[in-house]
């Protein structure tokens, strides 16, 4: 990533001052303890640390599952946390795509079905949805597999049916949830590059968390956390990038 | 179908285990239910079997503390010429009904229930029998007997042993009165067990025990166009009896059966438990399928699916194993009662029954779904995140 072309990018997602607190009283812990943050359009970005130190807290409120406790908040010009619960839940299915560290695939319907869930959320008909899910399975690779079941599959093709269902409503924002955790390193490059030309196009962003130190290097930006803060805001420097950017 | 309802069914009957352990509790639950409910109405009904074979009047005029047919509370005889001055009223006979000991010609001493009616018109005899086997009443100590019971309660024993149905010509001496059997009618299956006799009125007057008061009712015909409420009430006025329809008689009947034998309790408590059972079973089943989906189920939240889009999936889970389970159990059930029709068991499946089942095996069920409804609303969707 260029200086100048980071100057024409928009800022996506944009946190001042944000905290997230559990609890009250005595046993009141704060997950999260004043988060400022930018991402823009077009970057994947890497949110790496210990664990305990907010991470999924902060994907969570960046998401609109959680909300935080104070703090602006700006996610493609929405304040989830400003809308009711179900148009939180409208906005989520609209704006966000997530892939989960346990995949959370429903065990009773095939590859494509699942794939085609964010689809069936928003109304799709079932057939539409189950098609145009299996395009995506194809070019992750799956086409053999649209119409097995999840048990039938290995870790690395049930984690390509989640990263499917992530980006089969097209959705502006992507996040992953430790995505290479259960590949093997050319499969996780692979995934990587999906996940990479998801966030290059015009007006998306992809969150990546995760511990997978190989994979670092494909991030435009990481974010270090630790203790509920950022501690270095961006990093990118720090890893060469592999995008010759 | 809608995508989200399709999806909850997909994910009902993915595991089939567990689906099918659902319906099947759920089917002996509505099984229960539907089958008791049924044989409960059938005895029900069977306590106003003597009174609605009963044939040619409107009304049953009887004393006033008379709670049901096989309570006798005789009137004196001048209560028939009473009736008979009430204006509106187009004939009015006598009719005796009481129990009685009949000795069978093999020397058996059984109860039976005797009914004298009126000598000249024969009104009041039953419904079923042929015009013929009525007539024979007036030969000399005629008799009629129920023809269900020719082979069982009256059944006579030969010199060899075996057993034989009590045949026209027989004799049977009832309260040291000679009686012959000159025909046989047919009766609908009553919840009393004691045979029916049917003689006519002053040859049941003399076979019964001398009482002052000898006529147990008082058979009304209204005039034409006279309706028979006001009727009832012109005689209630009148003489101070009862006068009760048919149906009514037969309703106040099973009403005080219901109430003073257990009848009510036994079946009610054997309903409530197939009810409480299906809720249990149906609840157990849910909640666990709900446990072991709510992760599958915060990911959906996660994803962006309204709670009450959830719950509507829970609602549409809890419907499909519902109905699918009352309808086979249901069905069961009118089967058992359709196989063991022959056998004389009392069971009479009702749209009431039918209704009342479904909405208690739906209202089982959605208390079960509640339960995990209540759960599902409760799932952090943020949950999915964590390992």
């Amino acid at each position: 990533m260029t200086a100048a072309s980071a100057s024409l990018r928009s800022v996506a997602i944009r946190c001042e001052a944000v905290t997230k607190h559990y609890g009250s009283g005595e046993t009141r812990i704060a997950a999260l303890r004043g988060v400022d943050l930018a991402i823009d359009e077009g970057c994947m970005t890497m949110l790496v640390g210990p664990s305990g130190c907010g991470k999924t807290t902060l994907i969570s409120i960046l998401s609109g599952i959680l909300s935080q406790s104070s703090g602006e908040l700006s996610v493609f010009g929405t304040d989830p946390s400003r809308l009711p619960d179900g148009d939180r839940a409208e906005w989520r299915a609209a704006t966000v795509g997530f892939v989960f560290q346990q995949f959370n695939l429903l065990p009773t319907l095939t590859a494509a079905e699942n794939a085609a869930v964010p689809l069936l959320i928003r109304g799709t008909p079932w057939p539409d949805a189950v098609e145009i899910a299996c395009g995506h399975l194809s070019e992750l690779g799956m086409a053999e597999r649209c119409g097995s079941l999840p048990r039938e599959l290995s870790g690395g093709q049930q984690q390509r049916i989640a990263i499917a269902r992530a980006l089969v409503h097209d959705p502006r924002l992507l996040v992953c949830d430790e995505p290479t955790s259960a590949l093997d390193h050319e499969t996780g490059e692979r995934v990587i590059d999906v996940l990479r030309a998801a966030a290059l196009r015009s007006g998306r962003a992809v969150i990546v968390v995760t511990h997978d130190q190989r994979i670092l290097r494909h991030a435009d930006t990481i974010l270090r956390m630790d203790d509920g803060r950022i501690i270095v805001e961006p990093v990118s420097d720090a890893i060469p990038p592999a995008h010759g950017a | 179908m809608r995508p989200l309802d399709r999806l909850a069914y997909r994910m009902l009957i993915g595991d089939r285990l567990k689906y099918l352990s659902l319906v099947a509790g759920l089917v002996f639950a509505s099984l229960l239910v539907v089958q008791q409910a049924s044989i409960f109405t059938g005895y029900a009904d069977r306590t106003g079997s003597w009174i609605l074979d009963s044939d040619g009047h409107d009304l049953w005029v009887m004393d006033e503390q008379v709670d049901m047919s096989e309570d006798s509370k005789p009137l004196l005889q001048t209560a028939l010429s009473r009736v008979r001055g009430i204006d509106g009223v187009a004939w009015a006979v006598p009719l005796y009904k009481n129990y009685l000991k009949a000795r069978l010609p093999h020397g058996k001493l059984i109860t039976v229930r005797v009914v004298g009616i009126d000598d000249a018109s024969l009104a009041g005899g039953p419904r079923g029998a042929a015009r013929e086997a009525l007539a024979a009443l007036r030969r000399d100590q005629a008799i009629l007997v129920n023809e269900d019971q020719l082979a069982t309660t009256l059944a006579v024993a030969q010199p060899d042993g075996t057993m034989r149905p009590v045949a026209i010509g027989d004799s049977i001496s009832i309260n040291e009165h000679q009686a012959t059997v000159a025909g046989t009618f047919p009766a609908t299956p009553d919840f009393f067990w004691d045979p029916v006799l049917y003689t006519t009125y002053s040859r049941a007057l003399a076979m019964a025990p001398p009482e002052r008061r000898s006529t147990t009712y008082v058979l009304v015909k209204a005039k034409p166009g006279v309706e028979l409420g006001r009727l009832a009430s012109r005689i209630r006025e009148a003489t101070g009896f009862a006068a009760l329809t048919t149906e009514e008689f037969a309703a106040r009947t099973r009403t005080y059966v219901l109430a003073q034998t257990g009848i009510l309790i036994n079946f009610g408590i054997t309903i409530v438990l197939g009810f409480v059972i299906g809720t249990l079973v149906a609840a157990q089943t849910l909640y666990s399928f709900i446990l072991e989906n709510q992760r599958s189920l915060a990911a959906l939240k996660a994803m962006g699916v309204r709670n009450a889009r959830i719950a509507r999936m829970v609602v549409v889970q809890v419907l499909v194993v519902g109905v699918l389970g009352y309808g086979i159990g249901a069905g069961l059930a009118a089967l058992s009662g359709s196989l063991l029709d022959g056998a004389g068991l009392a069971f009479r499946v009702t749209w009431t029954t039918l209704l009342l089942g479904l909405l208690a095996i739906l209202t089982s069920c959605t208390l079960a779904g509640l339960l995990g409804i209540r759960r599902v609303m409760r799932l952090d969707p943020a949950s999915v995140f964590k390992t």
